[in-house]
């Protein structure tokens, strides 16, 4: 295929829906591997007192005069913009009521103003967002639990609530039988996952061809992650059809809007991973899988099945990170570890997946040396991109998933971009990818740059977008809210975070960022079991 | 496994056409949907119209974590004179994330006949005070806007210091793909110090070889 076509081709197969997952082994780390493991024990607190100069907090005042904020204390009062974010203001950059010479007074507003008091003792965990939540018995694996099929404190309703102080860094801290888990508590484990790797078929594919790819699944089998991989990266590929044991299509291109199961059939940079079950919505059932794939390139196509076999309710899991620095004037691997910015980014990426019993580790970091290292720093287009993170991922060969830390995408402009929805997963010998992410947004937002590293970490992973942006399209999982075009209220045409409170603007997985406030940190059970799905996710 | 006949270009160009109402998450370049009347409490037109505010739309537009805004994207908020000046605000304001300010520069290719656009990108490219990244961003988008009339300043990028604006001016040139333009990088090729944007040079006076073979 010209390699010119192939962004055009990419754009436009990138608005597809679609998504199945992959697995990944899980090898042991060597010795010589063992992670830089990234303790941020300075969660910095100053400058988190917002609250210095003009206080703008509602005073208890029972005078029956509405009570207005006006001063003039911000930076860039008086400018001839109004900077506040209250009605009319064009920006956000001042706290309400203090650019009055711009916007006028300001009524107070009876809202609990965000102040976020650095707190030395981490609350106590309590959620109630397990399955087996309030069933009467306590699930969540920490003491005196019953069960372990639920994610410390997230049984609330059943155990109380959940000490989370972090008593633990490794397995090896916690006594026979349990292990560490994301907010570093010992907790009962079910068992580690394990993974069967079978190549399914191996053959040469002509232009415009048509194979089907055959898999039995057991009935201990809880996940199915397929990897497509073409020899020529250059080389494309579609599913066509997903069936299964019964002769139904849990796939169809034709009939994309209506198959169960939603994919992303396209490869990128010559690889493309599917996730068997991707919903809650479907289950395997045992018997012969069988996927239909078609090729636009001749090339040599490899088809491999990850079998996922474990807890079927997984209380947590691990999932193995590797961040690759191209070679950019920010940081490389080593100032990385000490980057105080880039460790607070670290820091939002851990606390999103730790909030449904995932870990982020081992962590390693390492550089992309040499021509690739330069071209793939500020890439022209993304066909290049993914294909530079496959051959620089392929042959470090690492557990877990690749993240690539790039300057800037100069064409596009993106956050971050991840090469598959899946991405291949990983195994020894197989072709694999990663997500890229834009260090030049990094300082102006370290909450931003690490959510977008968790945004599209969860692509990687399996997870669509909760919301696109014309609210016309919605992942396939039931508990993310959807936000309907109808949220549109000032007609642009696409719904914004601030038209979708409560509808899944806070979700990590929004189409887009709050830019300025707002945080987007919540994942929910339905995305975790996604998640924990993904065979470059070890469960227990 | 089993050999099966290709179905036709049709079958494929309609499965496509279909996947493409779905979601993306990179860029998806579908139009957008017509104007939606709001219908939820609190969120919809009440008896007072607010005057709408391109300065929040574009930033919200801009704020997409892979969405690339689109010309429809930009035509849909407003005419040049009016989305003009919000752009360049937005792009020179410190009161925004850098990434949306990229997107403002880059969004000003959309407008070409507006006459502060060429000026803009040329004060960046030229600059001496532009950062990297601005200057990158502004290469390609300044290709994109004006191709084959905008060669003067793609050759001025294309002997830049910077190796990523130079790579840029390349991809630009080559985008742009006329004869004027394969001229400019054949004229560079061996002024090129780095040897794998020569080689980037001469891959697409290679590629442009070959197509002018076929044809």
């Amino acid at each position: 295929m010209n390699r010119a076509n192939l962004p055009r081709l990419i754009a436009l197969l990138a608005t597809m829906a679609s998504a199945t997952a992959l697995s990944a082994c899980v090898p042991q780390e060597p010795a010589d591997e063992q992670p830089l493991i990234v303790v941020d024990d300075d969660p910095d607190p100053t400058d988190t007192d917002a609250g210095g100069d003009e206080d703008t907090s509602p005073q208890p005042d029972v005078d029956e005069e509405p009570e207005t904020v006006c001063t003039n204390a911000c930076s860039s009062a008086n400018d001839g913009q109004c900077d506040d974010g209250g009605t009319g203001a064009l920006f956000e950059s001042c706290a309400y009521g203090t650019d009055c010479a711009d916007c006028g007074e300001r009524p107070v507003i009876e809202e609990p103003d965000p102040d976020p008091d650095p707190e030395p003792d981490p609350e106590p965990i309590c959620t109630d967002s397990c399955q087996y939540a309030n069933d009467g018995e306590c699930d969540d694996g920490g003491p005196a639990a019953q069960y372990d099929v639920c994610t410390y404190g997230t049984d609330c309703g059943d155990c109380g609530s959940r000490d989370a102080r972090r008593s633990c860094n490794s397995n090896a801290e916690c006594s026979e039988g349990r292990v560490c888990n994301a907010t570093g508590q010992c907790v009962s484990s079910q068992g580690a996952s394990s993974i069967e790797f079978v190549t399914l078929t191996d053959f040469q594919a002509t232009a415009q061809d048509v194979w089907d790819s055959e898999f039995e699944v057991g009935g201990d089998v809880r996940s199915v992650s397929l990897i497509v991989e073409m020899m020529t990266p250059s080389a494309t590929a579609y599913i066509w059809e997903v069936g299964t044991p019964q002769n139904t299509l849990l796939y169809d291109i034709e009939r994309s809007e209506q198959s169960l199961m939603k994919l992303n059939p396209v490869t990128y940079g010559g690889q493309m991973g599917i996730l068997l079950p991707n919903s809650p919505q479907y289950a395997l059932s045992a018997g012969t899988y069988r996927v239909r794939l078609w090729t636009e390139d001749t090339s040599r196509v490899r088809v491999h099945a990850l079998i996922k076999r474990g807890p079927l309710n997984p209380q947590g899991g691990t999932l193995p990170v590797t961040f690759w620095f191209t070679d950019q004037d920010y940081m490389d691997a080593s100032e990385a570890q000490r980057s105080t910015a880039f460790q607070e980014g670290l820091e939002v990426f851990r606390q999103i997946y730790a909030n449904i019993g995932i870990a982020i580790g081992p962590v390693r970091y390492r550089d992309v040396e040499g021509t690739l290292g330069r071209q793939l720093a500020v890439p022209q287009d993304e066909v290049v991109l993914c294909e530079g993170i496959r051959q620089v991922a392929t042959e470090a060969d690492l557990s877990g998933i690749n993240l690539f830390m790039i300057d800037q995408a100069a064409d596009q402009s993106f956050l971050g971009i991840s090469c598959g929805l899946p991405g291949a997963s990983t195994r020894p010998g197989v072709a694999r990818a990663g997500a890229a992410i834009a260090l030049a947004y990094l300082d102006f937002s370290p909450e931003i740059f690490g959510e977008t590293v968790a945004h599209e970490a969860g692509h990687y992973l399996g997870l669509f977008h909760t919301t696109e942006r014309d609210g016309a399209s919605h992942d396939p999982l039931d508990d993310t809210p959807e936000c309907p075009s109808s949220r549109d209220s000032n007609g642009d045409d696409f719904v914004s975070p601030e038209e979708c409170i409560n509808l899944s603007a806070d979700n990590t997985m929004f189409w887009t960022s709050f830019s300025q406030g707002g945080r987007q940190t919540t994942l929910t059970p339905h995305q975790r079991f996604v998640l924990m799905n993904n065979a470059l996710i070890e469960t227990y | 496994m089993i050999r099966r006949l290709s179905p036709s270009p049709l079958l494929l160009a309609m499965a496509l056409a279909l996947a493409a109402c779905q979601d993306s998450q990179t860029r998806p370049d579908q139009a957008t949907a017509s104007a939606p009347v709001s219908e939820e409490p609190g969120q919809g037109a009440t008896g007072k119209e607010e005057p709408r505010n391109l300065h929040a739309e574009l930033r919200a537009l801009f704020g997409g974590y892979e969405y690339v805004p689109t010309r429809e994207d930009l035509m849909q908020v407003g005419p040049a004179e009016e989305v003009v000046p919000v752009l360049l605000e937005l792009y020179r304001s410190e009161k925004v994330s850098p990434h949306q300010q990229h997107h403002a520069l880059r969004a000003l290719q959309f407008y070409p006949e507006h006459p502060q656009v060429a000026r803009t990108y040329e004060e960046v490219i030229r600059g001496e005070e532009s950062s990297d990244q601005e200057r990158r961003v502004a290469v390609r988008a300044y290709g994109r806007a004006f191709g084959d009339q905008g060669l003067e300043l793609l050759g001025f990028a294309l002997a830049h210091p910077d190796y990523h604006t130079r790579a840029s001016a390349i991809a630009a040139l080559e985008l742009t793909g006329s004869e004027r333009s394969l001229e400019l990088l054949q004229a560079r090729l061996n002024e090129e110090p780095e040897t794998e944007l020569q080689a980037e040079i001469k891959r697409i006076l290679d590629d442009a070889g070959k197509s002018e073979a076929t044809r």
